[in-house]
């Protein structure tokens, strides 16, 4: 996977620019952790977990559900733009910076495609005297450009503009619909071998998993439960009375494994 | 284990996946018990089924030879019919009134189909035999009854999976099949709005549809679309003799349980009618909603250039077809 990739899903600047006149200035949240960045960084939530517009954090571990807040439902061409993409978002936000401040070189974690979820960037207001750099080189994003990158790389930003940066940044759950505007998958979705549940587990697991492909009994217990840790449970169970050694950690490992497969089938 | 015992472990099981493994090629099988295909598209049934955490790790993988074996002793159903279409024209409320139908199978755009077809760009002669072989094996494991009383059993392909009609019809010469279409604007209007894999030049190569990869890159977003529309358009028009039937989305929902039925020699009974009539109310993709003839919205929709694509690479081959569609009602 490259470190940064423009989706080729464009809109139109103007029509965004145009909705930004209706986020007042008190919606704006400034962001408070001063560790990383000298200046002016603040935003609004435009879908947010319990729908709160100031909610501009995103938890990955949140549970409850995600909602549009008050500000989007009066934005009709921010709706527009979350409503073209097929895939769940989790978060949507506006992320203001500035001029003159940056943001230190720093990762962000816990979004990638290994998580199932990643981060997109569409800026509405830039100019190019705003530089940010991935991973030691500069990408240049356009407004009304969509842009993933890889931000588990060390990333900052200096803005030398005269003008607010302003993007809007969606976390979004990786599904086919979003899969295809990643190159990887070009000539065929069969193009390459998967890294199947064999190669990334134990030897142990799979001798186990042998035995459970050939008898049926022990396949409709297993098939009992939806429930992540009794599932483990009876595996771990399955798995000692027949000589073989899994912990609960191996096993959940094993599912993780698998469901990262499974969602990142097409990818290299 | 013996050979036959060995086959057997997969009753019940499904193909989801063909991918290749070493430069071999081989099948990933999901567990699905009596589970049938009620959600609108193959890969949404999938993902229910993963969500059983049995199914994340415990699957078959197996090389086309077992699945070869698997089709030589147990060859499941013999297709009713096919459904080609260009997308975004009512394919999907037609395969979901046929899916109301209780004896019958459908499997709506399947990504094993797609792969198998995708392995290569569309080629003639010796090196299609091999791939003419795996659809028919992998469709047989499709197409395995697994409640009790299946006897039909229907394919909606993938858009574009049209363009490989010649493979599809080598491994398949009887089945009939029809070619779904609706007006070049209100299609257009509809994918640039939201668009499939096929509107996005990186996701399905170019040459595919004709183009090489500058020219897809050089052309507007709405005449890309609209080019590679006409080109699925043109092959339902280049083949509709062989076996084929052109159906208009303006004839949708009725057709579906009328003339669409006979010509695909399906059978229906009274209460399947009537289940058939009242499925049609909702929405084929969000079954939530209830079905809206949404045409003068798209209409308004569209902006100048939408329109001036579907009039420069779209109308030409629509028109061609509803020709063809009028004269084979004369016929």
């Amino acid at each position: 996977m490259t470190n940064s990739h423009r989706l080729s899903l464009d809109f139109d600047p103007l029509r965004l620019q145009s909705d930004l006149q209706l986020v007042k200035g008190e919606d704006w949240v400034p962001h408070f952790n001063t560790n990383y960045f000298e200046g002016e960084w603040s935003g609004v939530a435009l879908r947010s977990t319990g729908g709160d517009a100031k909610q501009i954090y995103p938890d990955p571990h949140a549970k409850g559900g995600v909602v549009d807040t008050p500000i989007l439902k009066q934005c009709p061409n921010f709706r527009q733009v979350l409503e073209s993409f097929d895939c769940p978002i989790r978060s949507a936000r506006l992320l203001k910076l500035s001029p003159g401040s940056s943001i230190k070189e720093h990762r962000d974690y816990d979004l990638g495609f290994a998580d199932g979820e990643i981060r997109l960037h569409i800026p509405i207001a830039t100019e190019a005297r705003v530089s940010f750099f991935l991973a030691g080189k500069r990408v240049q994003m356009r407004e009304g450009e969509c842009w993933y990158l890889d931000f588990s790389l060390p990333h900052r930003i200096d803005h030398r503009g005269a003008a607010d940066r302003i993007h809007l940044v969606l976390d979004c759950v990786i599904n086919d619909w979003l899969l295809r505007f990643f190159p990887n998958d070009i000539a065929t979705k069969s193009g390459r071998a998967p890294e199947t549940v064999q190669s990334s587990t134990p030897l142990e697991f799979e001798r186990f998993r042998q035995v459970v492909l050939g008898d049926l009994e022990l396949q409709s217990q297993l098939r009992e439960t939806f429930d992540r840790e009794s599932f483990i449970a009876l595996v771990c169970e399955a798995a000692s009375g027949r000589g073989y050694h899994l912990s609960p950690d191996d096993v959940w490992e094993i599912l993780q494994a698998a469901r990262s497969e499974w969602i990142g089938r097409w990818i290299e | 284990m013996d050979r036959i015992s060995e086959l057997s472990l997969l009753d019940d099981w499904v193909p989801i996946r063909f991918y290749q493994r070493d430069e071999h090629p081989m099948v990933d099988w999901c567990y699905f018990g009596e589970r049938s295909f009620t959600e609108p598209f193959f890969s949404e049934t999938v993902d229910e089924c993963l969500r059983l955490p049995f199914n994340l790790i415990f699957r078959h993988q197996t090389s086309m030879d077992t699945l070869r074996r698997r089709y030589e002793t147990k060859p499941g159903l013999q297709p009713t019919g096919f459904v080609f279409h260009m997308s975004r024209c009512g394919s999907t409320l037609l395969s979901q009134l046929l899916a109301t139908l209780s004896s019958t199978i459908v499997i709506s755009e399947a990504g094993p189909i797609d792969s198998i077809l995708r392995t290569g760009l569309p080629v003639n002669g010796a090196a299609n035999d091999r791939r003419v072989d795996w659809l028919r094996w992998l469709i047989s494991a499709l197409a395995q009854p697994r409640l009790a009383n299946e006897r039909q059993f229907f394919i909606k392909f993938d858009c574009w999976n049209v363009l490989y009609f010649s493979l599809i019809r080598r491994a398949f010469p009887d089945v009939p099949w029809v070619f779904l279409y609706r007006d070049p604007v209100e299609v257009l209007v509809s994918q640039l709005a939201h668009r499939g894999a096929h509107a996005i030049p990186h996701a399905i190569n170019p040459e595919l549809f004709g183009m090489d990869i500058e020219t897809a890159t050089s052309l507007s977003p709405d005449d890309y679309c609209a080019k590679v529309l006409a080109a699925i358009c043109q092959a339902g028009l280049q083949h509709n003799q062989d076996g084929g039937r052109l159906i208009n989305y303006t004839q949708l929902p009725e057709v579906g349980w009328t003339s669409i039925l006979d010509f695909f020699g399906a059978s229906v009974s009274e209460s399947e009618l009537r289940s058939m009539q009242a499925a049609a109310q909702f929405d084929a993709k969000n079954p939530k909603w209830v079905f809206s003839d949404d045409r003068t919205r798209k209409k308004e929709l569209a902006t100048e250039s939408v329109r001036a694509a579907a009039e420069r690479w779209l109308y030409p081959v629509y028109e061609e077809l509803e020709s063809a569609r009028m004269a084979a009602s004369l016929a």
